[in-house]
């Protein structure tokens, strides 16, 4: 008996190290006829789904929540697991959950993230799907305002927002929204400051110019001087950080990154105009040095402006923000007539790998519905719905609550929206390198003492960019 | 004392010429899983783990380390690219990881064993008052986890635009007027000989490991210098040293080979990873480019896996050249 016990208890020791191991079906890459795909599913339809979305963000959560909730009328027998990631290491936990067979089927992307997972065929080409739902009649989750099926048509929607999840012509990622950098404002410091901000006579005003910016950046900067607040700055520009502000500011300037041979670009005389012009902005301590730490930031109150993509109830609620939050759209860089707003998505994908592919569908087309989109609106969403019909922040839910402070930044000059994909002109091995060495292109030119020799931060941009270029 | 004689010693041995039968084989095996079995049985957890999360994807990363690959679903046979390429294309790139990698091991590593060498010396004895308090004392920072080390480090080494809002470093620098500086936001040298400051503070744990070499020298030896007349400075010099070698010798290896695969850097750097196309050179190191090269770049963890090859062929040269040039280390009167 006590040879069975003891041969029990170390099999079960042993037994224990699979425990993590589990098979969750086979990828899939191939190519989908519209016509096989079902997408009316009978209600009675019973599923277990997964739903990725990124950890950090209190407000996916919720938004999230809400749909599975309403989703849960639709197909009381489908039910939802939520799993989370973390944004900044994004690629490779994706990545690492493929590998393991374990990534769930719907999962949160982004752009530029989701091209990282293009060649790993991550995700399926769901533009068969949306082919499907346009060849139905009614599609079932596609809920009108009167929470009824109705038509699906691609033209509800804003399509270059589309296009930023696709890829050669295939959809990676539908967006649950409109993602475009706008400026918020501290109307606090600002009028303390002196800056004019009434609607009439203001030039803080959507489509106002550079120029006017720096104007702006140059009353509150000698404002904050005269009231020791030296060490604050100007503006939370997330300039070398963030390339959907900085890629969009070269361009305006005329500058290339990639040519369209693939061949890199970015040595030019635009490229000196617009470093230089971050060095002014440095030296005029509009914003940080680069090796020097801010102490206050717009979050806490203590900078004026920012440049940011996100959602106004992420602000506007802040203690230290509170009745002070208002928006602009980005400032227009009109020296070379081509100005440019950094846009993005965020939005989800299919697993290629998900057994659920049909039913993970239907969610996404609830989430894409005149309904799912008002309901996400109301658990957290305060950007610009993905839906023509709910463009207008008055009257759609996405704009309740902050209906006197200027949404239509969100919306303002889609002529002018451009998004970080210039890599696709490239091998996509190279991305990470470019980007970062985007970003340190900027970063030096953000320090006092590196931006003292511009070419030299140029010339090793050149330098990095072409070894990452060269294919793995 | 009365010993026991197992069946298995009484046995008469076999001769070593003596033919083995199958049947004999199988019945030594059978007899060896008899007698084993229950001892094995409870290794399995260790060694099935060891097999499928160590062995298995060592194995794996040479494979992986002739191809171009997302360990996915990219698979094109490179042969021996990736390990030209580290002397090719990536040249210049690997001059400057080498360079930053072999810096910081040939001044962390002496520097750390004498700290921790010193202050294990200073903590073993009995003639200061609470003698174990300063030893919790000097062990306490290894105990804080790695991440919240490196939060609390960035915040204590803050460089900012005004005085009052400097990280504490910087306002003792300012204190004694000296100039502030920016620690790891520095370029060239002064970046790393932070990292080579924040060491020090973890050097807790070799003393740990200096003490129980120390409590194992024979008290005889001393008792036998004092006899003498022996100096302190003496007994140290001519037993305590040479006692300890084994210990040193151990602590080096492993230093050696902590520090070559150092990816700490990650942790301090604020913005993007230190590296080709970001801030920081002077702080990117062989560990760092080896994971910027497989979790930051498509289809390129076979890249990385040659790298990390290269790396322990690095570890085994200088291991290799540390035990050729071992004679200094004492294990004993019968090692002669």
């Amino acid at each position: 008996m006590k040879r069975i016990l003891v041969v029990l208890l170390a099999g079960l020791m042993s037994l224990s190290l699979f425990a993590g191991c589990a098979h969750r079906g086979k990828n899939g890459g191939e190519t989908v006829d519209p016509e096989d795909i079902n997408v009316n599913i009978d209600p009675n339809t019973k599923a277990e789904l997964e739903i990725m979305v990124p950890g950090g963000n209190i407000n996916e959560r919720t938004m999230i929540q809400c749909l599975i909730d309403s989703f849960a009328d639709l197909y009381p027998n489908v039910t939802f697991n939520m799993s989370y990631v973390s944004v900044d290491n994004y690629v490779s936990a994706v990545g690492q959950q493929q590998l393991a067979e374990t990534l769930p089927d719907i999962v949160w992307s982004n752009s530029p993230d989701f091209y990282d997972l293009v060649e790993s065929e991550t995700f399926i080409d769901l533009a068969p799907y949306m082919k499907a739902n346009e060849m139905a009649d009614t599609v079932y989750t596609y809920r009108d305002a009167n929470g009824q099926p109705s038509k699906f048509s691609s033209e509800d929607f804003s399509t270059e927002f589309f296009d930023m999840g696709a890829m050669d012509g295939k959809n990676y990622v539908v967006p649950r929204s409109c993602d475009t950098v706008i400026t918020f404002l501290n109307t606090d410091i600002l009028t303390k400051a002196g800056v004019d901000l009434d609607p009439a006579t203001t030039k803080v005003k959507n489509g106002w110019t550079w120029d006017d910016f720096m104007q702006v950046c140059a009353q509150v900067r000698s404002w904050m001087d005269q009231n020791g607040m030296a060490s604050n700055y100007v503006i939370d520009a997330n300039l070398t950080s963030w390339l959907s502000v900085c890629y969009p500011m070269l361009i305006s300037y005329g500058a290339e990154v990639i040519d369209e041979e693939g061949k890199v670009a970015i040595d030019s005389e635009a490229t000196r105009q617009c470093l230089e012009m971050v060095a002014e902005m440095v030296e005029k301590r509009y914003i940080n040095d680069s090796t020097v730490a801010t102490t206050g930031s717009y979050d806490n109150g203590k900078s004026a402006m920012l440049f940011q993509s996100a959602s106004v109830s992420l602000y506007a609620e802040r203690l230290a923000l509170k009745g002070k939050v208002d928006l602009v759209s980005f400032p227009l860089i009109t020296v070379n007539n081509t100005p440019k707003i950094g846009a993005g998505i965020a939005g989800y994908a299919i697993n290629a790998a998900s057994e659920n592919k049909e039913i993970a569908w239907a969610f996404l087309t609830y989430l894409l519905s005149y309904e799912g989109q008002q309901k996400m609106a109301l658990n957290g969403l305060n950007l610009a719905s993905i839906r023509q019909d709910l463009a207008d922040y008055k009257t759609a839910n996405w704009g309740k609550g902050y209906e006197t402070l200027n949404l239509s930044a969100y919306t303002y000059g889609s002529e002018y929206k451009i998004s970080t994909d210039f890599f696709v002109r490239t091998t996509l091995s190279a991305k990470a390198g470019l980007q970062q060495a985007l970003q340190q292109m900027f970063n030096s030119a953000s320090n006092a003492e590196k931006a003292k020799d511009i070419d030299s931060i140029i010339a090793t941009t050149v330098r990095d960019m072409e070894d990452a270029m060269i294919e793995y | 004392m009365k010993r026991t004689i197992h069946a298995a010693e009484a046995a008469p041995a076999r001769r070593e010429d003596a033919p083995v039968s199958p049947d004999g084989r199988k019945g030594r095996i059978g007899k060896f899983i008899k007698d084993n079995y229950t001892g094995w049985l409870f290794n399995a957890p260790l060694a099935i783990g060891l097999l499928i999360f160590t062995l298995i994807p060592v194995g794996y990363s040479l494979y992986i380390s002739f191809w171009r690959t997302n360990g996915i679903n990219i698979w094109e046979w490179r042969g021996l690219d990736n390990y030209i390429r580290m002397f090719t294309i990536d040249r210049e790139e690997m001059g400057i990881v080498l360079f930053n990698t072999f810096y910081y091991v040939i001044v962390s590593v002496p520097l750390s064993l004498v700290v921790s060498y010193l202050m294990a010396v200073l903590v073993n004895t009995t003639i200061v008052k609470h003698v174990n308090t300063f030893r919790i004392l000097y062990y306490l920072p290894c105990m804080i986890p790695a991440v919240a080390a490196a939060l609390l480090w960035t915040d204590m080494m803050k460089y900012t635009a005004s005085a009052e809002s400097m990280g504490i470093l910087n306002q003792i620098l300012l204190a004694l007027g000296l100039p502030a500086s920016r620690w790891f936001q520095s370029e060239g040298p002064a970046a790393i000989a932070s990292l080579f400051f924040i060491n020090l503070w973890g050097t807790g744990s070799g003393m740990i490991l200096w003490l129980s070499a120390f409590k194992s020298i024979d008290k005889g030896l001393y008792e036998a210098a004092d006899i003498e007349g022996a100096s302190r400075f003496c007994k140290f010099c001519t037993i305590t040293i040479p006692m300890s070698t084994p210990m040193i010798f151990y602590n080096l290896i492993m230093s050696v080979i902590g520090t070559i695969q150092f990816t700490g850097t990650l942790m301090y750097s604020t913005g993007a990873l230190p590296g080709r196309g970001s801030d920081g050179e002077s702080l990117y190191m062989l560990g760092v480019k080896i994971y910027n090269t497989s979790f930051k770049i498509s289809g390129a963890q076979g890249y990385a896996a040659a790298l990390a090859w290269f790396m322990l062929a690095i570890i085994a040269v200088l291991t290799g050249i540390l035990f050729k040039t071992s004679k200094w280390v004492f294990y004993g009167e019968d090692d002669a």
